[in-house]
């Protein structure tokens, strides 16, 4: 297959940054201390790609005249967004040197599937037009990036874990595991309360069991146990790690709900019913 | 429950230790989360349409009539509303409460951990006052008003075939009503109903794989793989667009020539505008302006004649002939009985022949938009059309024509420059009747209204456009223009909802490339590619204006939007649907009306549980943060 003439566009130039972020950090964490360097490379190429995924988004919200948040080429590069920034200041406070191996996959991840998407920037329906939507997609997304890093430091903790056994770093994986699910749990909450409320104000009601709904319950449930299953394993009597070991993978599933509730409720047969815009 | 005793709260008795504990708290969490699950892939009842026999094959087509019953009684096809997922919600509540109570102590702490506890009780206690909830639908024509709302009751599942069969003959003869209808304490009275769409289109290019499969939809301008996911894609690049160009016919005044008299009427009715030509001669004169209202144009060629039918104080019914196809040139009218496939021949102006046939009547057009397949949906005359065939010469071509949206027609077929076709339905009763009334030799003009046949007012029209009839629902029917001289001109107009585009497409199999002028809506084949140019002016908001009625007194009025509706008494009102056929043309809203006493406690739940959760998640952290910062000695957990 021969390719056609390549576009110079803020999509194609941060999917580009965001690609080289990935390679070089895939290639610090392979060579590992050797490769500072490479490591430095990887967070540029992010930085990189992060700004020109800022352009990418402003540059829509001028033309289309409205937020661009609706639509699932949006929402995936809104998504993406979320997770760069949320990376940022992540790496910035807690310099684990792992996250962007992590990030450049969900980022390459991510621009792979909005290529697939349709990007024509279409008026806004009748429905989307609120402020509850802003709200809503904004808390969601902010709440998806940060429970994604806690999934990649659960991945990293068992990694560790795994590796080193008791040490300072699995330790501290641990802790970043529970502060930042426990930091995006309240956005999640919002995100399914705003919905509800956007749903009241245009339909007459406020919880209808659809199949968006009902997920973005479950992934709630999901987080909602780990944080019950922290406080109430304290009294447990096994080694704090050990505790932890049996616990983390939550952060997985919750993740993994996530996906499901965000992306891939397309493939279940009750989506032909929902009213969620798009699936 | 709130009230029970400390002695028994604080006590160490196992069923109190058993309400309080978080492991009970965790056990229903991940039971509600798995029925959740469950409920997700097992098809719900009140989401499948259908007769119970339709319900009843689903379900036995995809569990088996064993397990389709025990599935039944366990609830599981209305899982969320079932007594059991009822019951762990229940269960849920009394845990926090219990547990909020037994930890209670009046500490700073302890504010947001019991805070988010009591929200979820607002919750349930909303969710409970909300099952008495009142809910249902309303359709309004515009210019008339109702207090009744229709909701349908629950459907009833079959357990076994006999039971499906039985159900469905009761509903069937209406023994089970399949809506019930409540009234409201008001009526809404529905002023017009309103679809606005975007004035800039959005231009978009349909793609399909020739094998079928998905469709692809691409912003015009966005390229280029197309589809993305086939085998053997194309890359479709804008060059360039342009206006369509169409050929129609206008008619203009002359200064010389033959006598043609004709007037242009304009019928106004909300937001809505459209214009008519009404002739004086021939059976063209009448023409239908809506499904109530016809009009007439008669010329007097006396001023006795003109008396004479000043003097009229009504006019016979509508002929009540069978439907018609109508061929109007400027100096004949040709009416075809609807006989379907016999050729009939019409003489044009310019002397050729033109040969039409009907070969189709449908009742109630439709269009299957998915597979282009028309039918007709019913055999009620909700949407009349016939598909004439027209032959002139060697050419030949098919149209249809809609007797109830004659702008419909599509393109002027061949050069017809002098004829117009058109599809008139004799038959229908008119409640209103306007005639257009005009003398030859005076400059005296009038507008004459007639309601079921008998004359309700004259309104002189001689040179004052602005004198209107108008008709009960609101319609402003007036006269723009009277020609004495009108002839049919044949111009070149652009298509405002079509366009024309050069693409260059490159077939990225084999690196071929081709310019192609393509026009819209119309389907281009390339390689295992199909696709296709399309215009669309996208919804922008519904609007149904709408006045509140109270013993007969308008209170209040409300322009009901999608995500603004009409609150009154408790009720709210949500712009639902219109007719979709219809479209800009609807004339009637469906409005959705709630009442649910139980929504103020949801959101005070909702407060609840956010500022719980950001104190417990946000402010607790820093402050502990903050004191250990002060006391290192001290150590947290």
């Amino acid at each position: 297959m021969t390719l056609g003439p390549l576009n110079i566009t803020p999509f194609t130039v941060s999917f580009a940054f965001y690609f080289a972020g990935m390679v070089s950090a895939l290639g610090a964490a392979a060579l590992g201390r050797r490769a500072r360097a490479l490591l430095g490379v990887a967070y540029a190429a992010l930085a990189a790609g992060g700004i020109a995924h800022t352009v990418l988004f402003l540059q829509r919200w001028i033309i289309g005249g409205y937020p661009p948040l609706s639509g699932l080429f949006d929402a995936v590069v809104f998504f993406a967004w979320t997770s760069i920034i949320v990376f940022g200041i992540a790496e910035t406070l807690f310099r684990t040197r792992w996250l962007a191996l992590f990030v450049g996959v969900l980022e390459v991840a991510l621009f792979a599937y909005a290529a697939d998407c349709d990007p024509t920037i279409r008026p806004l329906m009748p429905v989307l037009k609120s402020t509850w939507l802003v709200i809503h997609v904004f808390a969601y997304m902010t709440a998806y990036s940060i429970m994604a890093i806690a999934c990649f430091n659960a991945i990293l903790f068992y990694g560790y874990l795994n590796a080193q056994g008791e040490s300072e770093q699995t330790r501290r994986f641990d802790s970043l595991v529970y502060r930042l699910v426990a930091f995006g749990f309240p956005l999640l909450t919002v995100g399914i309360l705003t919905g509800a409320v956007w749903a009241n104000r245009t339909w007459g009601r406020y919880w209808g069991w659809d199949i968006k709904e009902t997920w973005s319950l479950i992934t709630w449930i999901a987080y909602a146990v780990y944080l019950h299953l922290r406080f109430w394993s304290r009294g447990w009597a096994m080694p704090a790690l050990r505790r932890s070991a049996s616990l983390n993978w939550l952060a997985l599933l919750g993740f993994l709900f996530i996906l499901v509730t965000f992306l891939f409720l397309k493939y279940l047969p009750a989506a032909q019913m929902s009213k969620h815009v798009y699936l | 429950m709130i009230f029970l005793p400390r002695q028994i709260l604080q006590s160490n008795h196992p069923v109190v230790r058993f309400f309080a504990s978080v492991k009970l708290t965790v056990t229903l969490l991940i039971l509600i989360g798995l029925a959740s699950i469950l409920g997700t892939l097992i098809p719900q009842a009140d989401t499948l349409a259908g007769s119970p026999r339709d319900i009843y094959t689903v379900y036995v087509n995809a569990y088996g009539p064993r397990l389709h019953i025990l599935f039944n009684t366990l609830g599981l096809y209305r899982l969320y509303s079932s007594w059991w997922f009822s019951a762990l919600l229940l269960l849920l509540a009394v845990n926090m409460i219990v547990c909020s109570l037994r930890r209670f102590r009046l500490q700073p702490r302890q504010i947001g951990f019991h805070l988010t506890h009591l929200s979820i009780v607002f919750i349930l206690a909303g969710v409970l006052i909300g099952l008495n909830a009142r809910e249902g639908f309303m359709q309004i024509n515009e210019g008339e008003q109702s207090d009744t709302i229709l909701f349908a009751p629950r459907k009833p599942i079959p357990d076994t075939a006999e039971e499906a069969e039985q159900l469905t003959n009761q509903q069937h003869s209406n023994a089970a009503p399949s809506a019930v209808e409540f009234q409201l304490p008001f009526a809404l009275r529905l002023d017009d109903f309103e679809l606005r769409r975007h004035t800039r289109p959005l231009d978009t290019l349909l793609a399909q794989s020739v094998h079928g499969g998905r469709i692809y939809s691409y912003g015009l301008r966005t390229q280029k793989r197309i589809p993305r996911a086939a085998r053997q894609p194309l890359e479709i690049v804008l060059l360039e667009t342009r206006p369509l160009l169409r050929r129609t016919v206008q008619i203009v005044e002359q200064t010389s020539g033959p006598l043609e008299p004709a007037v242009e009427i304009e019928v106004v009715r909300g937001p809505h505008r459209h214009t008519h030509w009404v002739f004086a001669r021939g059976a063209a004169r009448r023409r239908i302006l809506s499904d109530e209202c016809e009009i007439e144009y008669r010329r007097a060629a006396a001023p006795a004649e003109l008396d004479a039918l000043l003097a009229e104080q009504s006019v016979p019914a509508t002929a009540t002939a069978d439907c018609l196809a109508l061929i109007r040139s400027m100096t004949d009218v040709t009416t075809l009985p609807l006989a379907l496939g016999r050729e009939q021949i019409v003489r044009d102006t310019d002397d050729t022949s033109l040969a039409v046939t009907v070969l189709q009547f449908f009742p109630h057009w439709n269009m299957n938009l998915q597979t282009r397949e028309i039918y007709s949906a019913s055999n009620a005359r909700r949407n009349p059309a016939i598909q004439v065939q027209l032959r002139k010469g060697d050419a030949v071509e098919t149209q249809w024509l809609f007797s109830r949206l004659p702008s419909a027609h599509g393109h002027q077929p061949f050069d017809l420059t002098t004829m117009t076709l058109q599809f008139l339905e004799t038959d229908l009763r008119r409640t209103h009747f306007v005639r257009a009334i005009a003398a030859a030799t005076t400059t005296a003009r009038y507008l004459q209204h007639f309601v079921e046949g008998r004359l309700a007012a004259t309104v002189p029209a001689a040179d004052d456009s602005s004198a209107a009839v108008a008709l009960p629902d609101g319609t402003q029917v007036r006269a723009l223009r009277w020609v004495e001289r009108a002839a049919l001109e044949s111009v070149e107009q652009p298509d405002p909802k079509g366009f024309a585009a050069r693409l260059r497409i490159r077939d990225l199999a084999s690196g071929k490339v081709e310019l192609l002028d393509a026009v819209s809506n119309e389907v281009y084949e390339r390689g295992s590619v199909r696709f296709l140019l399309q215009r669309d002016f996208p919804i922008d908001q519904f609007i149904s204006r709408v006045r509140v009625i109270q013993n007969g007194r308008e209170v209040t009025s409300h322009t009901i939007e999608m995500n603004d509706p009409l609150k009154f008494a408790g009720y709210t009102v949500y712009q639902s649907s219109y007719d979709t056929e219809a479209g800009e043309d609807s004339r009637y809203s469906v409005l959705s009306v709630k009442r649910d006493p139980g929504v103020g406690l949801i959101y005070a739940g909702f407060v609840l549980l956010t500022v719980g959760l950001i104190i417990v998640f946000y402010i607790n952290p820093w402050a502990q943060k903050r004191k250990r910062a002060d006391s290192p000695a001290v150590r947290a957990d």
